[in-house]
């Protein structure tokens, strides 16, 4: 896998990244269990239930990941927080379930024009899928246990250090080696939308 | 102080303080961003950037109090603004809440 990179046609803006396919199956896997947590997740109505501002109450998530990617508006005013969950999570919902299909169709096809051996991301698309890797980072977070930046440092620590990575057990090395990679995969395709962001200089 | 002792005494002009202009009035609502061990300092300034607009050095300073202090104001307006604000930071990975701006 190597970093995202601008990649330009005669008629588009891209970035690409290098990874395998065997490295986009292993995400695209990561991905879709994402989907399906936060699909599951959505509560059951029925196509006559009314419209969204008519649903009576909204509930927090019970899995402290979705409640992560779906978070209250309010700290401390649980009137407001209630209120702004009714009138939005669903729609919230669906906006982060399309974005993580778009990070999927990157994964699993290549525009043409640009070579297979890329993960190419449109620059068009680029947003929601640095938004999507977001949304698969805060998941695993909250399976490793990351609350503050310090567990995050400790975890990094705990992957890199031979003595702490042997005591570290299995399941937590692969969770935090692919959370590590994702990081360093979002860094780079961010970097690369960044340098072509607009000179704001002077803009308030 | 008796109901009718202002009739005794003339008007005189009085001068009323004028309470000094400010440039922007206050606005009644916030939206503050509060750190996480997830969000990357480059992703929450390139956020700041595309949403608001921000100057590069703009949407830095904030990303760098919200890392420092925990929490930064990064909007100020009326209520939907700060809806709309909100939404599109949960949209972006960013925890995000409202608030009304004497509370914080």
């Amino acid at each position: 896998m190597r970093a995202f990179r601008v990649l330009l046609d005669a008629s588009r803006v891209a970035y690409g990244a290098r990874m395998s396919m065997r490295e986009r199956r292993m995400l695209a896997e990561v991905v879709a269990d994402v989907h399906a947590l936060l699909e599951q997740d959505a509560p059951d109505r029925a196509d006559d239930a009314g419209p969204a501002w008519e649903v009576a109450d909204v509930q927090v998530p019970d899995d402290p990941a979705v409640a992560r990617l779906l978070p209250d508006a309010s700290h401390g005013d649980p009137e407001i927080a209630a209120e702004f969950r009714r009138l939005t999570q669903e729609d919230l919902r669906a906006t982060k379930l399309a974005g993580l299909h778009t990070l999927t169709s990157c994964l699993e096809t290549t525009p043409e024009g640009f070579s297979g051996d890329d993960l190419v991301v449109l620059a068009e698309d680029a947003p929601r899928v640095a938004a999507a890797l977001t949304d698969v980072r805060l998941v695993l977070a909250d399976r490793l246990g990351l609350h503050t930046d310090d567990d995050a440092e400790e975890l990094h620590d705990e992957l890199t250090q031979p003595m702490l990575r042997r005591r570290a057990g299995r399941s937590r090395r692969g969770l935090g080696d692919l959370y590590e990679a994702l990081t360093w995969l979002q860094e780079s395709l961010v970097v690369a939308m960044t340098s072509a962001l607009p000179d704001t200089a002077g803009t308030p | 102080m008796s109901q009718v002792t202002y009739l005794m005494t003339a008007p005189v002009p009085v001068e009323i303080p004028v309470p000094e202009e400010r440039a922007v009035p206050a606005a009644p609502w916030v939206t503050i961003v509060w750190n996480d061990p997830v969000n990357l300092m480059s992703y929450v300034s390139y956020v700041f950037r595309s949403h608001f607009g921000y100057s590069a050095e703009k949407a830095e300073h904030l990303m760098l109090q919200v890392h420092h202090d925990g929490r930064a104001v990064v909007s100020a307006g009326n209520r939907e603004s700060m809806e709309v604000d909100v939404q599109a930071m949960h949209t972006y990975g960013l925890w995000a809440t409202l608030q009304r701006s004497e509370d914080q």
